[in-house]
């Protein structure tokens, strides 16, 4: 063989191989025979899709955050619009879904994030931080959602009583399907509890009079200083209103009751808070206190104890703690058993708020000798005494948690100059209808807040067993849908393709669409198992900066601070993308048959099902679980 | 451009300069910095590839393969037990005739555990249908890179270079690195003359039946034949660009000689200092450095041992039960030549024990004065 010609297949077989062998392989010589195994001809001719029972599907799977958010928010779908930097998207998407982006982005609980498969991983996604930021961006923009075009639907008037972010809700969503709403509300400013009960150092008053001011703009109207207290029945509401939801919250509250307490001694935490929020001195009643009092002096110098172990308890006793008050919580269960959020618990205790658990408040030993318990200390503060007993938690009870039981002759007094009552509230139908029959017809029947009432809906705290801003939210978000559709004689209560996740959260953008599913193939929530982890690099979770607890504690101003759009930008890209497409292509890669095609031109990846075999590699290769094997 | 860089790192510049398109690698000591300081490159950008790190280098080659069967110009690293593990893909390559390159890094293999050189990892993998170059140099390890590209894809069979580990895999020296012109100029992209192809699509590495799977193996006898001419070729074409010398065998002072040291790597420059000490000494011995040994330079081996009465043959390798492995192929070679030589197996620098130009002169010293003993003779051992 001379140097030069020399080829590696000899020139005559590729013709072979290209149009098939000329001679059976026994006749060949050995020129005419290739040196590596190729197949005479074309493999196309083997259908390897004739061998498949299973099939690959492109599908959209609900994700997690998603499932878990009780608003609904379409957070995987904003998450990816600001990974590619396309705000405007990412806004849009996120206020189609929810009205109060820059409420919920700061004192959501962020059931989402619990959720996140990242927090399998590397730790969640910041979620509520990133929905912040662009709740705050869309409040500057002055972004409005999109609202119902088209005739064809039929316009109703409607009352919404309450303007906690149930009533905003329902209103902001009807508003959208073009009825006209008015939000009667007690208050003289709507808000509910984001105005007066949610500290400001956790959500600022302007952020939520901007969320407010989108609400007008798309035509909801406030009758502020109005309470709905119906002489007659409910029912007859009827006459001037296609529908009514009433969303008055959580309003009755529950007493410890602690005996002997002087008059203004003991109040309860949402009078308390409610004060702090209106800037009058929450304490004390003139009865206890001569001269000039201002809110910011009012509590210097005094004993506060908190009685309680859930969020109203805590932010009290933070907002105490802010106007110079020496603050205990006493609990009468362990940390464990406590309702409040873990996050807001260290923070109250990072601020230098004292927890005293397994301990009950009994009465005010009023100028009786302390028992068994320190003199009184830090100059003559507290000018009660309190006695108190201590607990162990014996057999669980209904809610499943330890109950407290007294301890005989652990009796023992704290010194006290005022007492919060924070030991709960509940929903009281008095304050809407003096008819006893009307208050037990006003609970829910169904997840669409019907009521025993026709055309009365209920939602929020008033109704529901999640009091969070965001089940209120979701609660009036969905009423407003289903009344909508009676309202257009299409109301089926079975009907839940509009439907997603953990609590039943309803997707007011694809309502809007005329679309009556939420858009998942498959409506499971992906689940960190589905995902192939081998694809995803690890890179922590980045959280918003927050004032030290020094300087934090001597005012009211917010204690995060605002991120830049380079963390958020980079928080954004964290997603998994749990259950989406994003075209990256392994499929493509990695299908044995070079059964998945990719579009040139459009990027697009789809399955020639002339030659998938059904192997799977598609499926178990794909990071974030877009690829679903059907039968 | 002049850059003191190890052995290792000359290898990374050599491939970035090949413009390899698919790394697929493993790392073991010693070959690490070799893909370590390609994957940086390619992280910074300065080499455009798709760099793979496998679980395990018996998937670094099948991936490495999977890639040139796709056309690409595809290249891993390895050493001593990694390459034993690749064993069976290497057989693989070399049967799907890819012009796949790797740089191996010539380590002992364990047990005892060792991470010193010797050549006995790469003369285990004789005959997979690899062919294979040995460096003496920082410098050789570069040009060899990029000269087994060429050669790989002229041949059609995948090319190994060998170099010492820590020896030359982790000592700096200075290396002239090619400008990116003249390389692109010598080694153009890779035109594969089959490949996989979605447009075009065949089934590959299928079964072959007995009336044909051993003509598979002829051809590929032939390519190995065919490629002896190619080297020289390829390697006179890269000495006019670059001035350096390249040849499958290495000769030193071999113009009168009358006995000759013959061995690979580092060892055969030591060899050339010995050839100095001895010739001082009035012996008329030459060396001759294998720098190609598969395919194995027949006729120039008789060319170049004609006539002389002695050639030790220094083995870093021991065929267990029989001897050093180059003293085996020198002796096959000869058999047949009417004026051969006296052939004397010498095994030396097993596990890194160094081979010092004064002790390999001394050995030779000794074996022209007192002759040769048999098949194999152990140099710088311990014995009682
Ligand atoms: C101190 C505190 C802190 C909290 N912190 C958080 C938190 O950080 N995150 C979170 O998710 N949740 C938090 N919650 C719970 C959350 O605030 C509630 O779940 C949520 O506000 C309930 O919304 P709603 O619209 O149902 O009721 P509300 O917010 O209570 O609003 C009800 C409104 O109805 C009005 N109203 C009542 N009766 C009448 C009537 N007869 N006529 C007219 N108007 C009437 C009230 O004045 C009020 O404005 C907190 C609750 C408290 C008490
Ligand atoms: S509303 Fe709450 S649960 Fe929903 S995305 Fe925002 S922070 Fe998460
Ligand atoms: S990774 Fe992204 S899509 Fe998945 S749960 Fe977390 S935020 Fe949602």
């Amino acid at each position: 063989m001379s140097k030069t010609d020399f080829h590696i297949i000899p020139p005559r077989s590729l013709d072979y191989i290209h149009h098939g062998a000329p001679k059976p392989v026994a006749q060949m010589t050995v020129d005419e025979i290739p040196p590596v195994a190729i197949s005479w001809g074309r493999t196309t001719v083997f259908k390897t899709g004739s061998w498949r029972n299973v099939t690959p599907h492109y599908v959209r799977r609900l994700p997690p955050c998603r499932a878990g958010c009780p608003v609904g928010n379409d957070v995987e779908g904003w998450l990816e619009a600001v990974g590619n930097r396309d705000w405007v998207e990412a806004v849009r998407l996120l206020i189609d879904e929810q009205p109060l982006p820059s409420v919920c982005g700061r004192v959501c609980y962020h059931p989402c994030e619990t959720a996140c498969n990242r927090g399998q991983f590397d730790g969640a996604v910041s979620i509520r931080a990133v929905e912040r930021f662009l709740g705050d961006r869309a409040a500057r923009l002055g972004v409005l959602p999109a609202s119902r075009t088209g005739k064809g639907s039929s316009s109703g008037r409607i009352l919404v009583v309450g303007s906690g972010p149930s009533g905003l809700a329902a209103a902001w969503t009807l508003a959208r399907l073009g009825h006209r709403v008015e939000v009667m509300e007690r208050a003289q400013l709507p808000g509910g509890l984001l105005r007066y009960g949610i500290p400001a150092y956790r959500l600022p008053r302007d952020v939520l009079d901007r969320e407010l001011a989108r609400l007008s703009r798309i035509g909801v109207t406030f009758r502020r200083g109005t309470a709905l207290l119906v002489d007659g029945c409910l029912a007859d509401l009827r006459h001037d209103y296609d529908a009514v939801y009433l969303a008055p919250g959580a309003a009755g509250h529950r007493s410890s009751g602690i005996s002997g307490a002087p008059d203004g001694m003991v109040v309860g935490a949402i009078e308390f808070l409610k004060n702090v929020s209106d800037g009058t001195p929450p304490l004390p009643s003139p009865s206890l206190e001569g001269g000039d009092v201002s809110l910011s002096n009012s509590l210097i110098n005094k004993k506060i104890v908190v009685i309680g172990g859930g969020n109203s308890a805590i932010d009290a006793a933070r907002s105490a703690l802010r106007l110079g008050a020496d603050v205990t919580i006493l609990y009468r269960r362990t940390r464990a058993e406590m309702p409040a959020y873990e996050d807001e618990v260290e923070a109250a205790l990072v601020e230098g708020v004292n927890v005293d658990f397994l301990v009950s408040p009994v009465r005010i030993v009023e100028n009786a000798p302390p028992l068994g318990s320190p003199p009184v200390e830090r100059g003559g503060m507290g000018k009660f005494n309190l006695q108190c007993i201590r607990n162990r938690l014996g057999r669980p009870d209904d809610s499943g948690r330890r109950r407290p039981e007294p301890v005989s002759g652990s009796e023992f007094t704290v010194q006290v100059d005022y007492v919060v009552d924070a030991v709960g509230e509940y929903p009281d139908p008095a304050q809407l209808t003096p008819d006893g029959d009307e208050q037990s017809a006003l609970a829910a029947v169904d997840i669409w807040g019907r009521t025993g009432i026709d055309g009365i809906w209920v939602g929020g705290d008033f109704s529901g067993a999640d009091r969070t801003v965001a089940h209120a939210i979701g609660a009036g978000k969905r009423s407003a849908v289903a009344i909508d559709m009676v309202l257009n004689g299409r109301f089926d209560p079975s009907a839940d393709g509009l439907l997603l996740g953990f609590d039943r959260s309803i997707t007011v953008g694809r309502y809007l669409e005329g679309d009556l599913t939420a858009g998942y193939d498959n409506p499971e929530p992906v689940e960190v198992s589905d995902l192939n982890l081998a694809y995803h690099s690890h890179s922590p979770r980045t959280r918003l900066n927050e004032a030290s607890p020094e300087r934090r504690t001597g005012d009211f101003a917010e204690i995060a601070q605002d991120w830049r759009v380079r963390s958020v930008i980079r928080e954004a890209s964290r997603c998994f993308h749990c259950g989406t497409c994003d075209s990256c292509g392994n499929c493509h890669i990695f299908c044995p048959d070079g059964a998945v095609v990719r579009d040139p031109v459009t990027m697009e990846l789809s399955i020639n099902l002339d030659y998938c075999k059904g192997c799977g590699v598609c499926a178990s290769e794909c990071p974030r679980a877009a690829i679903e094997m059907w039968k | 451009m002049k850059k003191v860089i190890t052995a290792n790192h000359a290898v990374s510049h050599a491939v970035r300069l090949a413009r390899v398109e698919v790394i697929a690698a493993y790392p073991i000591t010693p070959q690490t910095s070799v893909v370590e300081e390609l994957s940086e490159m390619c992280g910074r950008g300065d080499l455009d590839a798709t760099f793979i790190h496998s679980e395990a280098e018996h998937s670094a080659m099948s991936a490495a393969i999977g890639a040139s069967m796709t056309g690409v110009r595809a290249f891993t690293a390895t050493s001593s037990q990694g390459l034993a593990h690749m064993c069976e893909m290497l057989h693989w390559a070399a049967g799907s005739r890819l012009p796949v390159v790797m740089a191996e890094v010539n380590r002992s293999l364990a047990p005892p555990w060792t991470i010193y050189t010797d050549q006995q990892d790469s003369l285990s993998q004789r005959d997979t249908g690899w062919m294979q170059f040995y460096c003496r140099d920082n410098q050789e390890v570069l040009d060899t890179t990029i000269l087994c590209f060429k050669i790989a894809e002229r041949v059609g069979l995948p090319a190994m270079l060998v170099l010492d580990a820590f020896v030359l895999s982790h000592t700096s020296e200075a290396v002239e690195i090619p400008d990116q012109g003249l390389v692109d100029g010598f080694l153009p992209g890779r035109k594969a003359e089959f490949k996989l192809d979605p447009h075009e699509p065949h089934a590959y590495g299928g079964m072959m039946n007995v009336d044909c799977w051993m003509e598979s193996r002829w051809h590929l006898q032939n390519a190995m034949e065919a490629a002896v001419g190619i080297v020289e070729e390829e390697a006179a074409a890269w000495e006019k660009l670059v001035g350096r010398r390249l040849r499958p065998l290495l000769p030193y002072r071999m113009e009168d000689a009358e006995a000759a040291i013959v061995c690979a790597g580092t060892a055969a420059w030591t060899a050339t200092l010995a050839v100095d000490i001895l010739r001082e000494k009035g012996l008329k011995v030459g060396s001759i450095g294998i720098w190609m040994f598969r395919p194995f330079p027949v006729d120039q081996f008789r060319r170049m041992t004609g006539g002389l009465e002695k050639l030790i043959v220094v083995d870093r390798s021991c065929s267990y039960g029989h001897g050093g492995i180059f003293a085996q192929e020198a002796r096959s070679v000869l058999y047949d030549v009417d004026d051969k030589p006296e052939i004397i197996g010498v095994i030396a620098g097993l596990g890194g024990r160094e081979i010092t130009a004064e002790g390999l002169a001394n050995e030779v010293e000794n074996i022209i004065r007192e002759g040769g003993d048999g098949l194999i003779r152990w140099m710088d051992v311990k014995v009682k």
